[in-house]
């Protein structure tokens, strides 16, 4: 059984369902977003993340916003902004003189967020840790922290397999490793 | 970085490999169970697969007033697809990460590497590789893959569908067989056979109107039709259950 749907006449439906029409030289159907931010129409969610801190010598600190996408106030699941730091080793000092960037990736499934955020160092190396919660009732899971080089810089000099391995499966441990 | 299930998460490393978490009790940080080496170096790779089901809690009210959900696939028998641009498709059964693995799975050469398991211990039985052709479009759902073509007259539409059942029944072409890809990675000057046999049931519609995107769920397809630069878009809902068993070849 096939349908088809001409966008041109096809009249708005009597039981209030929302039609969307598409142009020709509209972008494709479906929305598409930035790493750092998610959107879930289904339920009028539309996460941000802002990164607060930049200065090298101080942790990084990711704010994870929940709106509505119909509005753009707080989604009325949650509660409120939620911050996120991801702790750099004190073994690991930096000179105020360093380059750091940050990455950031953000999942959203029902009443639960992931985030990954990492500071990248020079492009040489990161921290990084994973964070996973219950945005409705705002409670954080325990994080690591991970410490491992940058695959970039290095990949001429190293083999991919050596890299692997420099991976080391210690975190979450609620302890630094290095 | 996605949720598989509320229970497991899915990242991807950049040295190739999926990494599986085990996040269902927050009050501990997330597990890492297993990392799943890829067998190439992919340097601009996503997954591509979507977050809501038929199933998935609080989809109810997705369904139309005058429609009914008749399917809901089983979270294991779902696809996780993994892309690199639109060039390589890695089409992986989501039973990988629901299972236990075999600890002779593992890599046991170090203890550094204790997580880690090779390609050729979980990848060609777990997952079909394909190449994408340029300029296609694809979409996935459930535990199917939309494939559209462009080509001369039109589109070709292909539709492949890995559930087991549905590969049992051999509900259209059954594709049983190996398929071998030979990989070029310029950088590490490696050219790297790369072996796969995750079977699948597809069929094809060939000389549809030119189709600029599909989108997919458990049960329907809508494909975008590019009838013509003149006019607007017309779009075509079509039940699954009708591609398969009408177009069966």
């Amino acid at each position: 059984m096939s349908e088809v749907i001409d966008t041109e006449t096809c009249a708005p439906d009597p039981e209030n369902r929302s039609l969307c029409r598409w142009n020709k030289d509209d972008p494709i159907p479906g929305i598409t977003t930035a790493d750092e931010e998610y959107i879930d129409e289904t339920h009028d969610l539309f996460v941000t993340v802002d990164i607060l801190d930049t200065r090298p010598r101080r942790n990084s600190k990711f704010q994870i916003n929940f709106r509505q996408l119909s509005t753009g106030e707080k989604h009325h699941l949650s509660h409120g902004s939620q911050l996120v730091t991801v702790t750099r080793p004190r073994s690991k000092r930096l000179s105020s003189r360093v380059n750091v960037d940050h990455d950031v990736l953000v999942d959203v499934l029902g009443d639960r967020v992931a985030l990954y955020g990492a500071a990248i160092v020079n492009d040489d190396y990161k921290f990084w840790s994973l964070h996973v919660w219950n945005w409705h009732e705002g409670q954080q899971a325990h994080v690591g922290i991970y410490f491992r080089a940058s695959f970039t810089r290095l990949l001429s000099d190293l083999s991919k397999e050596y890299m692997c391995r420099r991976r080391r499966p210690r975190l979450y441990q609620n302890a630094i490793s290095c | 970085m996605r949720f598989l299930v509320k229970e497991k998460l899915l990242a991807l490393t950049e040295c190739s490999g999926i990494e599986l978490y085990d996040i269902e009790d927050l009050s501990k940080a997330p597990q890492l169970q297993a990392r799943f080496m890829l067998p190439i170096h992919l340097i601009d790779f996503e997954f591509q697969y979507p977050s809501v089901f038929h199933d998935a809690l609080g989809c109810a009210h997705l369904m139309a007033p005058d429609e009914r959900w008749i399917w809901a696939t089983n979270p294991a028998d779902r696809i996780i697809c993994v892309t690199e641009y639109s060039n390589w498709m890695f089409v992986i059964t989501a039973r990988l990460f629901f299972m236990d693995i075999p600890p002779s799975w593992f890599n046991v050469i170090s203890e550094e590497d204790e997580f880690t398991v090779p390609w050729l211990s979980w990848g060609p039985r777990h997952s079909r590789c394909f190449r994408l052709p340029p300029a296609s479009i694809f979409e996935v759902g459930g535990s199917r893959v939309i494939w559209v073509v462009h080509k001369d007259y039109g589109s070709e539409v292909r539709m492949m569908d890995f559930n087991p059942s549905a590969v049992a029944r051999g509900i259209g072409k059954v594709v049983q067989e190996h398929t071998t890809f030979s990989w070029h990675n310029k950088n590490l000057e490696q050219y790297l056979p790369v072996t796969t046999y995750l079977p699948y049931a597809e069929v094809v519609i060939d000389r549809t109107p030119d189709i600029f995107d599909v989108n997919l769920d458990e049960e329907k397809v809508a494909m975008f039709l590019d009838v013509s630069v003149f006019l607007p878009v017309k779009a075509m809902k079509l039940n699954i259950s009708t591609m398969f068993f009408n177009r069966m070849r």
